[in-house]
């Protein structure tokens, strides 16, 4: 545990609920962008990311004692943790609605690996097609899914946590236990991947230079 | 920031991979606003430049996106985003939304109260881009205008178009109903969608998958319409009590409509249909296992032909009224509870009297139904047609046509063929199958002509009548799929076959190059797992045709490596035309081809006639070379006519293309050589203005330009098109050559005299004038690159056609002085190329070459045979060198008994019959060598004339004549042995008559 996340440690304890709520409006942005990455589409129109971190923060404020006592992790990390939680809480309680229960079968068939490719998929597809290829939009994501799907289950979750929720290297090594040097590796090989695999699906992308 | 500032930036520098870095430090200078460029840190760090190219443009897409986001984060939340990410609004004007049931590729689909009639619909909205551009505006309001016109039984009515919030929407009627698409997905046995019958049950007014799929199973056919094709204007609530019974029944409170809200879904959520409910198909793309036939059932066919047919009225009348719907899927079509289908989703369609608006040709539409023109830009009604056959198509196999739909932009055709409908449900009706096929054809001329006309077959098709479309014919379907195919096809079984069975021969027939022919089947083995390990990576079109490419590669070869065999054998061209009747010149073309050769040249011909047949618009460089070799081995195989025409074929191929590079020159040289192989074809077939034709043709082109004229392959290519023209008296044309008749000593080559032709004096002297520009270009070729052998052996080659030349002009000395120019070149070539047999045996050959009758050219022939000795020496089983051993002596033979060394040429003969003998029966396919072994009893029963020894003379030829009768060789040389044998008949006859005498 480095120095930061030391003096987080002293900061809650000696700050309370007050020091919460310093670190947590800290970590706000970081937060909300995990969240609205790792959201199911499906719920936006009654879900917002906002209202997933209102929610997670009750939880938040509820159980940071806990934390206190066995900080085991860094205290982002831990946050990040709660607050997923409460989102998938939210998704259950969305999708355990009693008159659609078609809905939350298929939620709940859903491996939480299978969930992040989907997350990636619907990420790159907001780049990947342009307005005039709106209509492929759905081919573009079975496509996309399946070779996110092909990549090996830590690699896809590195690449998540480093690409997308724009976690540190330390970070991911923590959350996924895996050394620095491992989470390092593992994040350019299947950076790699992730070009190959956009390339395969769009060869135009691939030649096409850093700016369109 | 550089590579140290973020090694110092972050704790676990040291442990991060030194890519990850520069990764980080590219991703940062993005979020600052600068353009780093991956080429960049590729050249900076260039011991990472590989995996930097890899990596990095996966990092630079998610920071796009993500400086993107940021951006729309710090502009707010806009007027339409309140559609995107931050829920509904609470209400469009006259509407309260009240949930999203769907999106589709323009927009997004709610479910809604109107507020004033209190009635549910679908609105749908602009939603899927945050600011709706112009131009989507505009095909927004251009799709609500052509659906809001269109009235039919089988077409989503559409209540009206409105603004709000800067929000365009359009209200529509909610159907109760499911989409084919989820219909399809339920009848593949998708267990992730379990339906719940009890539950469905439950809700009256939710009409579940589980329901539409047992209706479509049910032998209860769906209600037909007769549905006049016209209703237009009229009032859409007449129609009401027949759809959504929703519609039908008193406005419900708002209570009671949002209560009702979560039933099974009553809209056709086009994404969600794509999304969740397809998930467990796409990961187990499980296209090749049978379909679930068996739980279909001829009720089923019927079903889907009846939808279809009502799909297809409605396409007619909105054709009719001027409309395309554009994205005919079974995503568009909903089934509702009474077994009715809609067409919903016109939001591709367009008027088709308002062309301007996507005249972009920009590619809307769902990809995977989408007819092939209507992917190059085009569409007309037969464009819905086809989108409407490959979903029947579909809804009978539960499998899409086509399986990989990216695939189709990337084709030159776009004529992608579609899955076997038979292979993939063998149960659909025949006559069904015929209809869909018939839909679905590539080429819309071939469709029905209007979705009326498939609606019509469908009808024939359910109530048992004969339909209209006729069954394509396997061949005929193979014909077309070809066709569209090219590549593929030309890749099929049958060339493949063809072109393994030359690697096979080559390897068993022929011993003597066997160790080029195990270079070539080496490179077939390597070919094959190069090709296996790219096979992965490469679409198969691609790959189909790097296959066919290196089909065309390894053919070449093969074909160059059977040429380069038999041209040692020391081709018909080495033949002393001196020695034999100017009649046998033409015949031995392809004297020199074993059976093998034979066999191996039809199997090429086959290949590359095949090959450039099949591939001609999708490898016309490589059908123009195919066309080329064709021509070759006919010109080979004597057929001299076929010759012609693939030479002329594979001319035309290879002209240079307009837009060829300036300086490109490559395409010039090929059509030159051409060119130059129709100049000696012409020759051979002794039609002299059109070998001249060629020749001028073949010189206008390469000294058309300065740079070919002075450039020295250009200097080269002209030598040799000289060269050719120059050795067509002498080698090929039988009129300039006084036929031979009479005794054996008279067939030493007579000087030109003076009552020969002044037209062939003309000829004689343009070819001379030609040989002589061949042969001062390439002195001056020489004498520039003297290292070059090409050159070398081209000059000499053009002063041996010099002697030839000068002999028939009656100069001697011209003569003597190019054999010895020639003589010393391959001298030179034979001391500097020690271990190459090639040279020593040109130089034994132009040794042999006689001038005159004089008695210095014994040592020249002595000097010829002693090459021979050492060559035989050293290759024991070289047929070629043993038969050179046995012309020599022939000659020498003729020399010797013309300086009255009687006995010696006798002796000279036996030996030389010797050699023949037993190469005519080591290789009695070689007609070569039959000739020779002929020529020589000939030359022997002559000699025994000569000597007045008629007896031993008839002995001889009788005992040839017996030989030829037995003669076991093939049938092929017959042909050209009968005018020999002939000749030796005759001979016998007159000996006798002389012996008489």
């Amino acid at each position: 545990m480095n120095n930061d996340q030391t003096d987080e440690l002293q900061r809650l304890i000696q700050g309370g609920e007050t020091a919460l709520a310093e670190i947590f409006s800290e970590s706000q942005e970081r937060l909300e962008r995990i969240v609205s990455f790792r959201l199911d589409p499906r719920i936006r129109g009654r879900l917002d990311p906002a209202d997933v971190l209102q929610e997670a923060y009750l939880e938040i404020a509820r159980r940071y004692p806990e934390y206190i006592q066995n900080p085991c992790v860094s205290f982002f990390v831990w946050l990040r943790q709660r607050t997923l939680q409460t989102m998938i809480d939210l998704h259950r309680a969305h999708f355990c609605d009693k008159r659609d229960p078609n809905r939350e079968n298929r939620y709940m068939g859903q491996s939480a690996s299978q969930a992040t490719s989907l997350s990636i998929a619907r990420f790159l597809l907001d780049e990947i097609t342009s307005p005039s290829q709106a209509a492929v939009e759905a081919e573009e994501s079975q496509r996309l899914h399946m070779a996110l799907e092909s990549m090996q289950e830590i690699d896809r979750e590195v690449l998540a946590l480093r690409h997308f929720e724009h976690l540190s290297n330390l970070q991911v090594a923590e959350i996924l236990q895996l050394s620095p040097t491992a989470a390092s590796n593992r994040y350019i090989r299947a950076a790699a991947r992730l070009s190959e695999i956009v390339a395969n699906l769009h060869p135009s992308l691939a030649r096409k230079d850093v700016y369109p | 920031m550089t590579l140290s500032d973020s090694r110092q930036g972050s704790p676990d520098s040291e442990h991060r991979h030194p890519v990850d870095l520069l990764a980080e430090e590219f991703a940062s200078r993005m979020k600052a606003g600068e353009c780093p460029q991956i080429e960049e840190y590729a050249a900076k760090y260039p011991e990472h430049a590989e995996l930097i190219r890899s990596v990095f443009p996966s990092i630079a897409m998610v920071q796009r996106v993500s400086n993107r986001a940021e951006q729309q984060r710090n502009s707010g939340s806009s007027g339409s985003n309140a559609l995107g990410n931050h829920g509904i609004p609470e209400s469009l004007g006259d509407f309260r939304l009240v949930r999203e049931i769907g999106r589709g590729g323009m927009g997004v689909v709610y479910e809604a109260i109107q507020i004033s009639l209190k009635r549910r619909v679908a609105l749908k909205v602009i939603g899927a881009i945050p600011s709706g551009s112009e131009k989507q505006q505009a095909r927004f309001r251009r799709e609500a205008e052509a659906a809001a016109s269109l009235h039919h039984t089988h077409i989503v009515p559409v209540y009206g178009i409105g603004e709000d919030q800067g929000i365009q929407y359009y209200a529509m009627q909610l159907i109760d109903g499911v989409t084919l698409s989820e219909v399809i997905g339920f009848l593949q046995g998708n267990r992730l969608h379990p339906t719940n019958d009890s539950l469905a049950a439950q809700s009256q007014k939710s009409f579940s998958t589980t329901k539409a799929a047992e209706l479509l199973l049910s032998s209860l056919t769906t209600p037909e319409h007769s549905t006049p094709v016209e209703v237009t204007e009229s009032d859409p609530t007449e129609r009401m009590p027949i759809l959504s019974a929703t519609i039908g029944e008193p406005a419900p409170t708002d209570e009671q409509l949002l209560n009702t809200t979560s039933s099974g879904s009553s809209w056709l959520p086009e994404k969600q249909d794509q999304g969740m409910q397809t998930r467990s198909r796409e990961l187990v793309p499980d296209r090749a296992s049978p379909v679930v036939s068996r739980r279909l059932g001829p009720a089923y066919y019927r079903n889907v032909a009846q939808i279809a047919a009502h799909v297809a009225d409605g396409l007619q009348y909105a054709h009719h009224q001027g409309v395309l719907h554009r994205d005919i899927k079974p995503g568009n079509l909903l089934l509702d509870r009474d077994g009715i289908v809609w067409i919903t989703d016109f939001g591709l369609a367009r008027q088709t009297d308002c062309e301007g608006m996507t005249q972009t040709g920009e590619i809307v539409g769902t990809l995977r139904y989408m007819a092939p023109e209507q992917i190059r830009g085009q569409a007309d009604q037969r464009t819905d047609v086809y989108s409407l056959g490959l979903t029947i198509f579909e809804l009978l196999t539960l499998q899409p046509a086509i399986a990989q739909p990216q695939n189709r932009l990337d084709q030159a055709g776009f004529g992608q063929a579609i899955a076997r409908l038979d292979s993939l449900n063998p149960e659909v009706p025949a006559d069904l199958q015929t209809i869909t096929l018939k839909a679905c054809t590539a080429e819309p001329s071939h469709r029905y002509q209007s979705a009326a006309e498939l609606g019509e077959d469908l009808r024939r098709f359910i109530e048992d009548r004969p339909i209209l479309a006729r069954r394509t014919t396997r061949i005929e379907h193979l014909y077309r799929w070809a066709r569209r195919n090219p590549i593929v096809a030309g890749l099929s079984s049958a060339t493949l076959v063809l072109l393994l069975s030359v690697a096979s021969l080559l390897a068993v027939f022929n011993q003597r190059k066997q160790s080029a022919l195990n270079a070539i089947r080496q490179q077939y083995d390597r070919a094959e797992r190069n090709l296996q390990e790219k096979t992965d990576a490469l679409a198969t079109v691609e790959k189909e045709r790097v296959r066919a490419e290196l089909n065309l590669d390894l053919a070449v070869q093969a074909f160059d490596t059977v040429i380069a065999n038999i041209a040692s054998r020391g081709g018909s061209d080495s033949i002393e035309h001196d020695l034999v009747d100017s009649d046998d010149v033409l015949i031995l073309a392809d004297a020199t081809l074993s059976d093998a050769d034979v066999v191996l040249l039809e199997t090429l011909l086959g290949f590359f006639d095949r090959f450039s047949a099949e591939n001609e618009k999708d490898l016309s460089g490589k059908t123009a070379e195919a066309r080329r070799r064709v021509g070759d081995i006919q010109h080979r195989l004597g057929r001299l006519d076929d010759a012609e025409q693939s030479y002329l074929a594979a001319l035309e191929a290879f002209k240079p293309k307009p837009d060829r590079a300036e300086n490109d020159f490559s395409l010039t040289f090929v059509q030159a050589e051409i060119l130059n192989d129709l100049l000696v074809l012409a020759a051979k077939r002794g039609q002299m203005p059109r070998a001249i034709d060629y020749y001028n043709e073949a010189r206008d082109l390469l000294e058309e330009s300065e740079e070919i004229r002075n450039s020295t392959a250009g200097r080269f290519a002209l030598a040799k098109t000289h060269n050719n023209l120059a050795a067509i008296g002498s080698r090929f044309n039988r009129e300039s050559m006084p036929r031979p008749r009479g005794p054996f000593i008279n067939r030493f080559p007579k000087p030109l005299d003076e009552s020969m032709a002044l037209m062939q004096r003309t000829r004689l002297s343009r070819e001379a004038n030609a040989n002589m520009e061949a042969l001062r270009l390439l002195q001056g070729l020489t004498s520039e690159s003297p290292s070059v052998v090409a050159y070398q052996v081209a000059y000499a080659q053009a002063l041996r056609d010099e002697v030839r030349i000068a002999r028939m002009m009656n100069d001697p000395s011209r003569a003597r002085e190019s054999l010895n120019k020639a003589i010393s070149i391959f001298e030179r070539l034979a001391e500097t190329h020690r271990d190459s047999a090639t040279f020593k045996y040109e130089l034994a050959s132009t040794l042999n070459i006689s001038i005159a009758t004089s008695p210095n050219e014994i040592s020249r022939f002595m000097r010829s045979m002693k090459l021979c000795d050492q060559l035989i020496e050293k290759h024991p089983n070289v047929a070629e060198y043993r038969a050179l051993r046995g012309q020599t002596l022939d000659k020498l033979a003729m020399l010797q008994f013309s300086m009255g060394q009687t006995q010696r040429a006798e002796d000279s003969l036996r030996k030389a019959i010797e050699i023949h003998e037993k190469l005519a029966e080591q290789y009695p396919d070689v007609l070569l060598y039959q000739i020779n072994l002929l020529q020589s009893i000939q030359r022997i029963a002559e000699l025994h004339m000569e000597l007045k020894r008629p007896d031993l003379a008839k002995q001889d030829i009788a005992m040839a004549l017996s030989r030829f009768e037995k003669f076991q060789g093939p049938n092929r040389l017959f042909g050209p042995l009968q005018p020999l044998i002939l000749r030796l008949r005759e001979r016998q006859r007159t000996i006798d008559n002389t012996v008489k005498d």
